[in-house]
């Protein structure tokens, strides 16, 4: 399995995967390297100073202004300004997630699968250190890496739980909620110099089922006006429009546009016999060969009253 | 708070916007929010960002804390080159001419902060968390 070309493996998506030859021809490209430039702790402009005097090459990404490519930079833990949180290695596509549920200082917000804590030290960052982010996660060994990212990065504002999501307490609802669900993540995959994927992945039943709980519990905890985001990477239909549909069958759910000009596909119609409704056109699908990042797939979900 | 008051010159008000939580023998920075107490409601694992640590009769800043709080200090600063910081992070204590009284400071070098060290006469000792840098941190070239 781990052999397959790019055109073999995803074969099964080739329908529904735009320009599916770029797409694969993009997966033979390494993945780009993204920094975050932490203005937690310095503003943009001293920590890109810092690294181009080293001879960084950066490449602002719009619209973000804190997110660069790192051209000559392949292993930016490395760097000492990275050690002391200055920055962090962050794909796009999970800049995008954070930056689409677009919390406001002050308000309350949810991080119910936050390990590592890339996209919940983000929403810190977008929040100015403010308000309050509950970064829950159930595994205790990504607690680590989790704890060890939000110290480095300077995060004061967030509170963090282990609870299995799809069991969170409801006694504390929230004005934002991401849930970034464990996923067959197709989307990461890569080939090597072979021309083969290094690895591969395989959802499955148990997973969608995991995904559908994560979902409804993090509907269930959003207050009534609120904002909610689900991502995904990986392409797989019945881990993304198929997990929304399911949402929106089960609760008064609203899937919302999303409003950023950014090269994307919309969300799935319908996948082999089943159809979803209308609104799912709204979730963005995002390939390489449109963003050069991970695969992703994200939806924007409001709770009406 | 007196105690970065005292030692590097830190406004009190810079805690102004914080609560600060004891826990052990750790004291940690969380961002004030009255809405904290219904949290408590939920089992907290950890809160905030390790600010202190009571060493015996002694505090002892944490580096990241310094990190972040490090630009509103004006004494008990030591600057070291590139160089000096390398030594000092491989070889955990280096020789200073520091001329500060004993004590906790905060090490700057390349004009970035980079956290706590121990002044003892003649002497600075890292008290950086050994995870902080990497093997390749030094050799890393761009």
């Amino acid at each position: 399995m781990a052999s397959l070309t790019p055109e073999a493996y995803f074969a099964p998506f080739s329908q529904i995967i735009p320009d599916f030859v770029a797409f694969c021809r993009k997966l033979s490209d390494p993945l780009p390297v993204h920094l975050r430039m932490n203005t937690l702790k310095a503003p943009v402009s001293e920590t890109r100073l810092h690294l181009e005097e080293q001879g960084a090459l950066l490449v602002k990404e719009d619209p973000f202004d804190f997110v660069y490519r790192a051209v000559n930079i392949s292993q930016p833990g490395h760097l000492l300004e990275f050690s002391l949180g200055l920055l962090h290695s962050q794909a796009l596509s999970s800049v995008l997630a954070a930056f689409v549920l677009g919390p406001e200082p002050d308000e309350t917000v949810l991080d119910l699968c936050a390990a590592p804590g890339s996209k919940t030290s983000l929403l810190a960052q977008l929040m100015q250190n403010k308000g309050i982010i509950v970064a829950n996660d159930r595994n205790p060994d990504r607690l680590i890496p989790l704890k060890a990212n939000l110290k480095r990065l300077g995060v004061t504002n967030t509170v963090i739980t282990r609870y299995p999501g799809q069991t969170f307490p409801k006694r504390f609802f929230f004005d934002r909620v991401l849930v970034d669900v464990p996923c067959s993540a197709e989307g990461t995959l890569r080939a090597g110099p072979s021309g083969t994927l290094r690895q591969s992945t395989q959802a499955s039943k148990k997973l969608t089922r995991l995904q559908r709980d994560l979902l409804l519990m993090a509907f269930d905890l959003l207050k009534v006006g609120g904002t909610l985001v689900y991502s995904t990477c990986t392409y797989s239909p019945d881990e993304n429009e198929g997990v929304v549909q399911f949402l929106l069958e089960t609760r008064p759910a609203e899937i919302q546009p999303i409003a950023m000009d950014l090269p994307h596909s919309p969300g799935l119609q319908q996948w082999k016999e089943t159809s979803y409704d209308a609104s799912i056109k709204y979730c963005w699908r995002i390939y390489p060969q449109q963003i050069d990042t991970v695969g992703f797939f994200m939806a924007k979900v409001g709770k009406g009253s | 708070m007196e105690f970065f008051r005292r030692r590097f010159g830190i406004p009190g008000a810079i805690f102004s916007n914080y609560y600060l939580y004891r826990r052990g023998r750790t004291a940690w920075l969380v961002n004030k929010d009255i809405r904290l107490q219904d949290l408590a409601l939920l089992q907290v694992k950890s809160i905030g960002m390790p600010l202190l640590r009571w060493l015996g009769p002694h505090l002892k800043p944490t580096s990241v804390a310094l990190q972040l709080l490090g630009a509103h200090a004006n004494k008990n600063i030591v600057t070291l080159t590139s160089a000096q910081l390398r030594d000092l992070v491989e070889r955990r204590e280096i020789k200073t001419e520091f001329a500060g009284t004993p004590g906790y400071v905060i090490v700057v070098s390349t004009s970035l902060i980079i956290g706590c060290a121990l002044h003892l006469p003649g002497r600075l000792i890292s008290q950086f968390p050994r995870y902080m840098f990497t093997s390749q941190t030094w050799e890393y070239v761009l």
